[in-house]
């Protein structure tokens, strides 16, 4: 993997430049709190971030699209709008890159999905070091690092960024902003190797997760979930927020009596209470204890079985978003018995 | 919104990369994206170290000016570029009253 050096001072010419692969996207501060849009001057961006409240799967999925319009006696034609706009997202977290290869292998496995790939194919990722604050257990999902899923990513190093070139569209940047890089130096990767040590001590939450299959599997039947049904609201504000959630609801958009139509989706979320209501009336989970069982279940425990990790990256969004403060950590070490952690 | 026939700005504006940005949001803008750019600025004589030319691809505009610019020279460049806009407007009429 190439490394360069860029001094930060200069960051803005970067991104000024870079432009011409794509419109720069970056997190913009909103009310106290980040969100990932379009900048029309550098001054906008907010690198030091601690999490947007979406994370950067809406330009890969968003909230709600249109797939294909229907009309009488013309059939189906595909709506492909936006599906090749190209996007530079700058300043990404080492977590929700991650949370993007996950989502990566959901949308072109077994069921391969055209509009995630087409979008996902023109989002380019520009990764960026960052600080654990309160809410992150990224490092205990083993997200805190990434090597893959980024086309350049910036890591801490004081008035510099040591700059890792992760494809060739990432090449092509550093080559297209060439006279604002340097060369590295021994003393540089000391350092950066220094700063990661440093940010691997700054987590305040830890959780095991090896054994997590395991531990779910002997709790299936825990009095956990029914106190978590009672707590919560099935806002479904958890899944809203998270960077690998990808249930959506596919629903078509045409009035009474007239002859044409859209079919779209949106994200749903296996709190809803309909999540799981199939056609007949039988609802599957009608319990919201049942309901937020499920999802646990599924992030921690199914999604191993499936792809060999959990789906949950540790990003903190659920624990912040969550009105009645359900916290993951806190579930999981209640399951496992320990109620005063030590991290905590 | 009015059409102009030309757009001349400088990039260093409230910001030292604003104008850069200005420029490609013209460009992704339907009204502006085939309005000739002339750019005329002091930034190669105020950001030594910036380093990257104008003349490659990354811009977006039509014309580079470093100020102080010579006046001579950049009316020239104005009256040449009026008239290819005009010549090629002459030849899209005509090409539709051919259809």
């Amino acid at each position: 993997m190439k490394i360069r050096k860029l001094p930060k001072d200069k960051l803005d010419f970067f991104a000024s430049v870079v432009q011409q692969f794509g419109e720069v996207h970056a997190p913009v501060e909103q009310d106290g709190k980040y969100v990932f849009q379009r900048l029309s001057r550098w001054s906008e961006a907010r690198l030091d971030y601690p999490r947007t409240i979406l994370p950067p799967k809406k330009y890969c999925f968003p909230p709600q699209e249109a797939l294909f319009r229907f009309r009488e006696g013309e059939g189906y034609a595909p709506c492909t709008e936006g599906l090749d706009k190209r996007v530079i997202l700058f300043g990404v977290h080492a977590c929700d890159i991650y949370a993007l290869n996950i989502l990566d292998q959901v949308f072109s496995g077994k069921y391969d999905d055209p509009y995630y790939q087409a979008r996902r194919k023109n989002v380019a990722i520009i990764g960026i070091d960052c600080w654990p604050d309160e809410h992150c257990f990224c490092r205990s999902m083993r997200a805190d690092f990434v090597d893959k899923g980024f086309d350049l990513f910036l890591g801490e190093l004081g008035d510099h960024y040591l700059t890792f070139v992760g494809t060739a569209l990432g090449d092509d940047m550093v080559l297209a902003t060439g006279p604002l890089f340097q060369d590295v130096s021994q003393e540089d990767i000391d350092e950066y190797k220094r700063r990661s040590t440093g940010k691997r001590q700054g987590f305040k939450l830890d959780v095991e997760i090896r054994d997590l299959p395991e531990i779910f599997e002997m709790e299936y039947r825990s009095e956990i979930w029914d106190e978590l049904g009672d707590k919560c609201l099935s806002c479904g504000s958890c899944s809203m927020v998270c960077p690998t959630c990808y249930c959506y609801d596919v629903v078509d958009d045409t009035q009474l009596g007239s002859r044409e139509g859209r079919r779209n989706r949106s994200w749903d979320s296996c709190l809803f209470a309909t999540h799981a209501l199939v056609a007949g009336g039988e609802n599957f989970r009608k319990g919201r204890a049942s309901r937020i069982k499920y999802r646990f279940y599924h992030k921690q425990r199914g999604f191993v079985a499936e792809y060999g990790r959990p789906s949950c990256v540790g990003c903190g969004r659920c624990i912040s978003a969550c009105p009645v403060k359900i916290d993951v950590i806190e579930v999981i070490d209640k399951l496992r018995g320990i109620q005063n952690a030590p991290c905590r | 919104m009015q059409h102009p026939d030309l757009i001349i700005m400088d990039v260093i504006m409230n910001e030292r990369t604003e104008g850069f940005f200005t420029v490609q949001e013209m460009r992704r803008t339907v009204e502006l994206k085939s309005v000739p750019i002339f750019i005329l600025s002091s930034l190669y004589s105020q950001v030594t170290d910036f380093g990257i030319p104008p003349n490659s691809s990354w811009l977006a505009h039509d014309e580079f000016l470093s100020k102080p610019v010579n006046m001579p020279e950049l009316l020239e460049k104005i009256q040449r570029c009026m008239e290819e806009r005009h010549r090629n407007l002459q030849a899209l009429v005509g090409r539709k009253a051919e259809t």
